[in-house]
């Protein structure tokens, strides 16, 4: 089987794997047999209005008859008009949860949009943002956090919720780069096995663990930690060290540039050095030439970096790409030409694995807000690069890091210590 | 008429062309997949159009840079590849996150149709199938299908609206 062909099998796998994972997350609501009967009157039936699923199920729970995980948590929840309670006199809000804050759909477009504005003009900093969105912006943090006392069952399903709809508009990126290097065949395949399977491990040991236990305050804080390690990663990138640094290494790569345009008149290249050669690998060493130049490194060494990346991308809910190219080029000194494919595709099955522990651990998926997401996405990321010529990139990522440092301490605040900052 | 029931009538469609309603579950969801797909792929055409010179400027640096850190390896330079390796890195993260708009573009389709059927199909079990399978069990195989099938149409050149 050649390397493309076994890409192939694995995104077929992945896919498989994700429509069963959401197949076994319908099981929720016990239905009896097929009906078809009821399928026919879904077709030629009014549409819902509005759907009331959740309250309905809750109703079953109430009845005894089996349903699903936010269900019984809605049932167990208790009734009243205070903060923390499920006021059945409210419409349904996220997640079909009476008295839940409703998102207005033109709220979450406008939010998207800025997050879609950000990923095609600053970077990866879109991913926070999304996720700012659903915990600030939309209001489902603070109701979240509310049922901590209550409800705790309920506001930890909500919890998870947020972080599956957070995986769900980082992840996009993953899934179109590992298509794209899946055409290129830009694979190191003991390299992509070993970071897998830490990365199915990780983000399966992640998701699994925290699925249902992980309370809104203790996820805002660990995200806020992480924001907070971002923002200051950013403002040491500008720090007059760092810079001296980076231009060090661009007059070095520079320097070379002219080198190699020197040597080229009439230099002709070894073909049979090209490309990539394993010549050994085992479960403590892979040796591989690259263009002629031997690389050696511990497959446990990146099995243990896709563990614990895979597991904290997992656990906050974002993409985890971030970490592991510069992860993969620094430890194993791996050429970025091999380590962006390889990681991409670790990312994607971080991602589904995610994804699909969550789903058949329970958690419910808000599709219309997602869908609303994607589209305002879509149209950030179209008007970005049509306004990025007017903006300074320095000033960009000066904003960005004041803003990451300002929603990492508000959140490391509100989450761990209970103080909450405006705005946040 | 709201903009759901709007939109809501013309999904509908093809749900009713046959009068046999398990063909005519089949048949509109399979219809519903094909045309996510197709509308995904179109949109995100779209936005791999606007994103086309920061595309090509971040991919093609991070395409240089790794050329000359092969050169560096070559010539068995160890400190210019890992500066030229570092530099392309940088614009392999732009370049990633540019992506993330074209994947949007490609699955809000799709997550808008299963958005519909969770809610106009809710409870409904899919005819023929295993106890717990719902309209999404049903969706996703031919979307795959739809999506990969797209893929193979259209020109392969590395900043074509049609690859990814």
């Amino acid at each position: 089987m050649n390397k493309r062909s076994l890409i192939v099998s694995a995104i077929a796998a992945l896919s498989l794997c994700l429509w069963l994972g959401i197949a076994v997350a319908q099981q929720a609501p016990a239905t009896p047999a097929a009906d078809a009967a009821k399928a026919a009157g879904a077709v030629a039936g009014e549409a819902a209005k509005t759907v009331d699923a959740a309250a309905a199920d809750a109703a079953k729970a109430v009845d005894g008859a089996p349903v699903s995980k936010l269900a019984a948590a809605i049932a167990k929840a208790p009734r009243g008009t205070e903060k923390g309670m499920i006021d059945e006199s409210k419409p349904a809000g996220f997640l079909g949860i009476p008295g839940a804050p409703t998102v207005n759909p033109i709220l979450a477009f406008c939010w998207a949009v800025w997050v879609g504005w950000i990923f095609s003009t600053v970077g990866a900093f879109g991913g926070v943002m999304a996720g700012v969105g659903h915990m600030s912006v939309f209001g489902f943090g603070s109701y979240a956090g509310g049922l901590k006392k209550a409800a705790p069952d309920l506001g930890k399903i909500v919890t998870d919720s947020i972080k599956a709809s957070n995986q769900f508009l980082v992840g996009t990126s993953a899934a179109i780069s590992s298509f794209n290097y899946l055409k290129m065949g830009r694979l190191v395949l003991p390299l992509a096995i070993s970071l897998g399977l830490g990365s199915l491990i990780g983000a399966y040991g992640a998701a699994a663990l925290s699925a249902g236990k992980l309370d809104f305050k203790s996820y805002q804080g660990y995200f806020g930690l992480f924001v907070l390690v971002l923002g200051c990663y950013l403002l040491y990138e500008m720090t007059p060290g760092a810079q001296t640094k980076k231009k060090t290494a661009k007059e070095a790569a520079r320097a070379f540039e002219d080198a190699v345009k020197k040597l080229k008149s009439g230099e002709s290249v070894d073909e049979s050095k090209l490309g990539l050669h394993i010549n050994k690998f085992n479960l403590s060493t892979c040796e591989f030439v690259f263009y002629g130049v031997p690389f050696k490194f511990n497959p446990l060494i990146p099995f243990l970096g896709g563990i614990c990346i895979s597991a904290v991308a997992a656990f906050l809910g974002v993409g985890g790409g971030f970490l592991l190219v510069p992860f993969l080029t620094s430890v194993t000194q791996l050429p970025m030409y091999l380590a962006a494919g390889t990681s991409a595709l670790a990312v994607l099955v971080s991602m589904v694995t995610s994804i699909i522990t969550l789903m058949t651990k329970g958690t419910p998926i808000e599709w219309t807000l997602i869908g609303t997401e994607l589209v305002g996405i879509t149209v950030g990321s179209i008007i970005g690069p049509m306004t990025s010529k007017y903006l300074s990139d320095k000033l960009m990522k000066r904003i960005f890091i004041a803003l990451s440092f300002y929603i990492g301490v508000g959140y490391l605040l509100a989450g761990f210590v209970g103080y909450k900052i405006p705005g946040v | 008429m709201t903009p759901f029931q709007a939109v809501d009538n013309f999904l509908i469609i093809p749900f009713r062309v046959f009068s046999n309603p398990e063909a005519g579950f089949y048949f509109g969801i399979t219809v519903l997949a094909f045309f996510s797909a197709a509308l995904g792929w179109g949109s995100k055409a779209l936005v791999a159009y606007a994103n086309r010179v920061r595309r090509k400027q971040e991919d093609g640096e991070a395409t240089r840079r790794s050329e000359l850190s092969f050169q560096a390896l070559q010539m068995q330079d160890k400190e210019a590849y890992l500066a030229q390796n570092n530099l392309a890195q940088e614009h392999y993260g732009n370049s990633l996150a540019l992506s993330a708009g074209r994947g949007a573009a490609l699955l809000w389709p799709g997550i808008v149709a299963l958005a519909w059927l969770s809610i106009r199909f809710e409870g409904v079990p899919a005819p023929y199938l295993w106890a717990s399978a719902g309209p999404v069990t049903v969706f996703f195989p031919p979307y795959i299908l739809a999506l990969w099938a797209l893929s193979r149409l259209g020109p392969k050149t590395p900043h074509s609206p049609f690859t990814a």
